[in-house]
């Protein structure tokens, strides 16, 4: 069995990272459903026989909101995220994505915090936030530090985060977001319980047959969620076309083939990427 | 686990008493322990970090002593041999391990033993009431809801959890709610069947 022989639950955030603090090699667990089958596989990156779960911290479970903007505490489950009013008003695209993660089940237990810090290539609930702009808040025993997403996002299962640092809160910020629309898309091998092959966030401003602005990132088909600035500026307040459309795409899965290379399912991948995304883009943006 | 542990969870109740100081009490006990002589197994526990741990399975209040890396479904199974609840895929996929923690449905194989603590648990046994069928285990019954039934506890709990949140359940609720459970018979539309049957019942 998993070599786990020491078992840590704080109930606050500064004993908790005090316990990071002094163990070094610690296993944040919160809900368990990545770390727990991770152990069970004896992967490489729960090898820690040490655990700090910070499952019972209150603080971490709190939503904060004013009119500028809105923070998820890290330990935040699915579920609760997705009862939340605000969410599903407010971050619309976000409570699509975390609607289709895993199952109820699943939903119960996970936490948005440990969806981010895995950092899976295929973590539905990271386009969303990717284009959203979140910004996360690490938290370690003596200092406090706000990253980007998209910086603290390393590669596949490897991020920012430091080995005395717990990931807190995820920031968004209200204020440039209050006049877009968005949608989010998952492809899966079927409904339930499924492993994402490719999902789309996007989220767009547009009026009068002009597109004002254009935000989108994708997940499972680049190595880690990505968001894609450089496309989304050369089409803000373009005049928005079947061509323009199919234009964008096009630089989309050249930019993803550049990214993740041609693999021996780039041939199926491609077609249905460009495919569905067009015809979701077309649908929300030419109608 | 073991069960030739120097202290059954039985023998160890019946010291403690059932109180929720029970817990407590043990912890500074056990160290006390360390600085007299202890049994090889008590020396063992001790290296293996075991600690005390106090639930409540099926309304009964349970205090026993578990390794860190026990899973919550091996000491429901092993432990308190309540074997209604299965262990299948063993990572999250599957839903046969489904259980009833604090009132939602979750899955007891993709969480530790440990993170049960202070909580409330119901598994299939505990939905028995006396020697009658819950109207959920009645409805399985009479709708044919399973072939070989392997999967049918997991999907029976997946199914209160559901009536829980949704006493008056939609479909989509219902596919929604049981999309955790794979069943390899595929009794699939049986299985919705009787959730509604049972959904009709209860109201």
């Amino acid at each position: 069995m998993y070599k786990i022989n020491k078992y840590y639950k704080p109930k606050t955030i500064s004993e908790a990272a005090q316990l990071l603090q002094e163990f070094g090699e610690a296993q944040i667990i919160a809900g368990g459903t990545d770390s727990i089958p991770g152990y069970h596989h004896s992967s490489r990156r729960f090898q820690a026989d040490t655990l700090i779960d910070i499952g019972a911290i209150a603080e971490l479970r709190e939503m904060i909101s004013n009119d500028s903007e809105i923070m998820i505490g890290a330990g935040t489950s699915f579920s609760d995220l997705l009862s939340n009013e605000l969410v599903r008003k407010k971050l619309g695209i976000l409570a699509d994505a975390v609607s289709q993660i895993g199952s109820v089940q699943i939903r119960n237990r996970a936490t948005i915090g440990g969806n981010i810090s895995n950092n899976a290539p295929c973590a539905d609930s990271v386009p969303p936030l990717l284009a959203l702009g979140a910004k996360l808040e690490l938290t370690s025993w003596d200092s406090k530090r706000i990253v980007e997403l998209s910086d603290f996002l390393k590669d596949a299962y490897n991020t920012d985060l430091r080995k005395n640092e717990i990931l807190t809160k995820i920031i968004i910020d209200l204020s440039h977001i209050q006049n877009l629309k968005g949608f989010f898309y998952k492809l899966g091998r079927r409904r339930g319980v499924a492993v994402s092959r490719l999902t789309f966030a996007c989220l767009y401003d547009k009026s009068n047959g002009i597109l004002h602005e254009l935000r989108f990132a994708v997940g499972a088909i680049t190595p880690i969620g990505k968001r894609f600035r450089e496309i989304e500026e050369i089409y803000q307040n373009k005049k928005i076309t079947s061509e323009m459309i199919e234009s964008l795409i096009k630089m989309l899965a050249d930019k993803v083939l550049e990214i993740s290379g041609l693999r021996w399912s780039t041939l199926y991948k491609l077609p249905v990427l460009t495919e569905n995304i067009s015809h979701h883009l077309k649908k929300h943006l030419l109608e | 686990m073991s069960k030739k542990k120097g202290i059954s969870r039985r023998n160890f109740i019946k010291g403690v008493g059932t109180g929720v100081v029970g817990s407590y009490v043990v912890v500074p006990a056990l160290n006390n322990k360390a600085a007299k002589n202890l049994s090889d197994n008590e020396e063992l526990q001790l290296k293996e970090g075991w600690q005390v741990l106090s639930l409540k399975v099926n309304g009964k209040k349970i205090i026993t002593k578990v390794k860190p890396n026990t899973l919550l479904v091996d000491l429901l199974r092993n432990e308190l041999q309540l074997t209604g609840t299965k262990v299948v895929c063993n990572q999250g996929e599957c839903g046969g391990c489904t259980i009833i923690l604090d009132g939602k449905p979750v899955y007891s194989c993709q969480m530790l033993a440990l993170d049960a603590n202070g909580k409330e648990v119901t598994t299939i046994e505990g939905l028995l009431l006396g020697e009658e069928l819950h109207p959920l285990q009645q409805a399985f019954v009479d709708e044919d809801g399973l072939q070989c039934g392997f999967c049918t506890p997991g999907q029976i709990m997946a199914a209160y959890g559901l009536l829980l949140k949704y006493p008056d359940p939609t479909d989509e609720q219902i596919l929604n709610g049981m999309s955790g459970n794979l069943c390899r018979c595929a009794a699939y539309p049986k299985i919705i069947k009787s959730v509604k049957a049972a959904a009709s019942r209860i109201k």
